[in-house]
């Protein structure tokens, strides 16, 4: 009868509950697995302190290197960018806080829609640099394989449909937000199994890398 | 053909001035997202038109469409339109029931044949068509019947537009909306639940006066139908603030905030609700306080519910995401324990070579 309303519940419906299965699965068996493969046992004296650096790296690793961001401005600050642009479009806007309400019962208030939209178009702007950082620099072409290129396109997508959807820029204001969220629906599907799972995993790999060099009592 | 009164004389039988009625073809005229240049050209119009012959049915339905026109508050003069058409079967409204209102309708159609607009109300049973029947005969059959002599269809009310509330899940009637039944004639659906009386008449004058209106994809007049109620609702504003009612009885609902997180559904329904609104202009439901449930959109029963706001998923989401997760942990668990066997394995299966070995010949 209305194949954009059937659509939209079906994005809302079944594809996302399988989506979700799908994240939460995945989410779990890495981190499970992870954990349960663990680490070597180092029996050699530690000089230095591995677990207070371990976890202190995680969140030194958050600020740049004295020099990096001059040597580096795309990458980091378009990096910086699109991770705070995309998660105040994702928190702030009010049906994704209802969202979460509904899933967890946690509530915060809404930021206003020039927010919310500033946040989606420079994170997309930022995607963007970081899609030329990679195309242009041969070295960081070399390193790009087709995992990355599809994750990068498939964080862009939920935001661009999103502004969109938000405009309604095209038609039918159902059609716009099914694509929105099937768009979310495949990030959640891809999440677990490619290098997005480095949202979770970040806090592991930095932890390590902190212990290690802690424990020889080098810098980190 | 018995000769019908023009428009023009009805009214004036009527008691309605020139400037009422010129008034009311300004309202039309701006009503429909005409320029107001074009309102003279409406009262010329309507003024020639003869009284056209109108069939009514009403199939599965609740009447409330009909309620709606005929108890707008009287007497407006939407109901002096519906004076002027020739309603000439209403099975609701008319005095004759059974065979004698069958043979009024018969009469009807064969004086006015190809000619006659069709007005259904209510959506058809075609599973089992005995759930809904009048003199013995099924909607279906008479809805086909009927329509085949008809100039146009008008379905009022999602009902007959979409299937309505019959066709909701499990649609255990097997309904079907007009345009799945009829398909060589003009339709004009005019949802709602039930749709604003001045857009039905709205819709009648616009085919009195240009024929057949401009439809969107639903079949709706895109006049009255254009516009989803959230671009032109008076609690936008907050809205795009960011200050939302999260109960019925909260300070935001108190200071008249936006609905959204009680499930209106504004964003995606197309109406004049906000604009043109309902009592001559009075209120509508989100004036009132309560969300928009969405009813000039097909299935809008079957939207996941009236009070979960549109972002909220529809499926038992939260049950199968703790299935996952019980999953994730037990496979990851067997796979980190299986690398594990596998590491051990080698371990053992690992030879030690040292110089000597590797001086022996082989
Ligand atoms: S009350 Fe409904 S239609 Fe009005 S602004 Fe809020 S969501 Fe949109």
């Amino acid at each position: 009868m209305n194949p954009a309303f059937t659509l939209f519940m079906w994005a809302r419906g079944p594809a996302f509950d399988v989506a979700l299965a799908i994240f939460a699965a995945g989410i779990t068996l890495r981190l499970v697995e992870m954990v349960v493969l663990g680490r070597k046992t180092d029996l050699a004296p530690a000089k230095g302190h591995p677990i207070r650096q371990g976890l202190a790296t995680i969140f030194t690793r958050s600020i740049p290197r004295p020099g990096l961001v001059r040597f580096a401005p795309g990458t980091y600050l378009g990096g910086y960018v699109f991770h705070l642009g995309f998660f105040a479009a994702f928190l702030l806007f009010a049906p994704h806080i209802a969202l979460i309400r509904d899933a967890l019962g946690l509530s915060w208030p809404a930021a206003n829609r020039a927010i919310v939209e500033s946040a989606t178009a420079l994170a997309v702007v930022a995607a963007i640099i970081l899609f030329f950082s990679r195309v242009m620099d041969p070295v960081r072409r070399a390193l790009t394989g087709f995992e990355d290129y599809l994750v990068l396109l498939l964080s862009v997508l939920p935001l661009v449909t999103g502004y969109v959807a938000a405009n309604k820029l095209f038609g039918n204001p159902e059609m716009m937000l099914a694509v929105h969220v099937l768009s979310v629906d495949a990030l959640l599907i891809v999440f677990p199994f490619t290098k997005l799972m480095h949202s979770v995993s970040f806090v592991f790999s930095r932890y390590y890398n902190g212990a290690i060099q802690g424990r020889k009592g080098a810098e980190s | 053909m018995k000769t019908r009164p023009l428009l023009s004389e009805t009214m004036a039988a009527h008691g309605v001035s020139r400037r009422t009625f010129m008034k009311y073809c300004a309202t039309l005229a701006s009503v429909m997202a005409l320029p107001p240049a074009l309102a003279p050209r409406i009262a010329q119009a309507l003024e020639r038109a003869r009284r056209p012959s109108v069939i009514w049915l009403s199939f599965q339905e609740c009447t409330g469409c009909t309620e709606s026109i005929t108890r707008s508050h009287a007497p407006t003069i939407e109901e002096m339109i519906f004076n002027t058409i020739s309603l000439d079967y209403q099975d609701t409204l008319q005095a004759a029931a059974g065979h004698q209102a069958e043979a009024a309708r018969h009469q009807a159609m064969k004086e006015n044949y190809g000619k006659y607009l069709v007005v259904v109300e209510g959506s058809i049973p075609v599973a089992n068509p005995a759930y809904s029947c009048f003199a013995g005969r099924s909607n279906l059959d008479v809805l086909k019947e009927t329509a085949a002599g008809a100039a146009a269809i008008v379905t009022v009310g999602t009902c007959a537009a979409y299937g309505g509330i019959p066709h909701a899940m499990p649609n255990p009637t097997g309904a079907r909306a007009v345009s799945d039944i009829i398909t060589d004639k003009p339709i004009i659906n005019v949802p709602g639940c039930p749709p604003i009386p001045v857009v039905m008449t709205g819709v009648l004058a616009h085919f009195l006066t240009f024929g057949v209106p401009e439809l969107d994809d639903l079949g709706r007049p895109k006049a009255f139908y254009g516009d989803v109620i959230h671009d032109r609702c008076y609690r936008r504003p907050f809205y795009d603030k960011g200050l939302f009612a999260e109960t019925f009885d909260d300070e935001g609902a108190r200071a008249g905030w936006c609905l959204y997180k009680l499930g209106c559904k504004g964003p995606t329904t197309h109406s004049v609700c906000a604009t043109v609104k309902w009592n001559g202009g009075v209120s509508f439901p989100i004036q009132s306080g309560h969300p928009c449930l969405g009813c000039t959109q097909p299935d809008f029963w079957d939207g996941g519910g009236f009070y979960k706001p549109l972002s909220v998923p529809t499926g038992d989401y939260r049950a199968l995401a703790a299935g996952g997760v019980g999953v994730g942990a037990v496979v990851g668990a067997a796979g980190a324990l299986v690398g594990r066997g596998v590491k051990a394995e080698a371990a053992r299966k690992h030879e030690t070579v040292d110089a000597h070995d590797l001086e022996k010949p082989s």
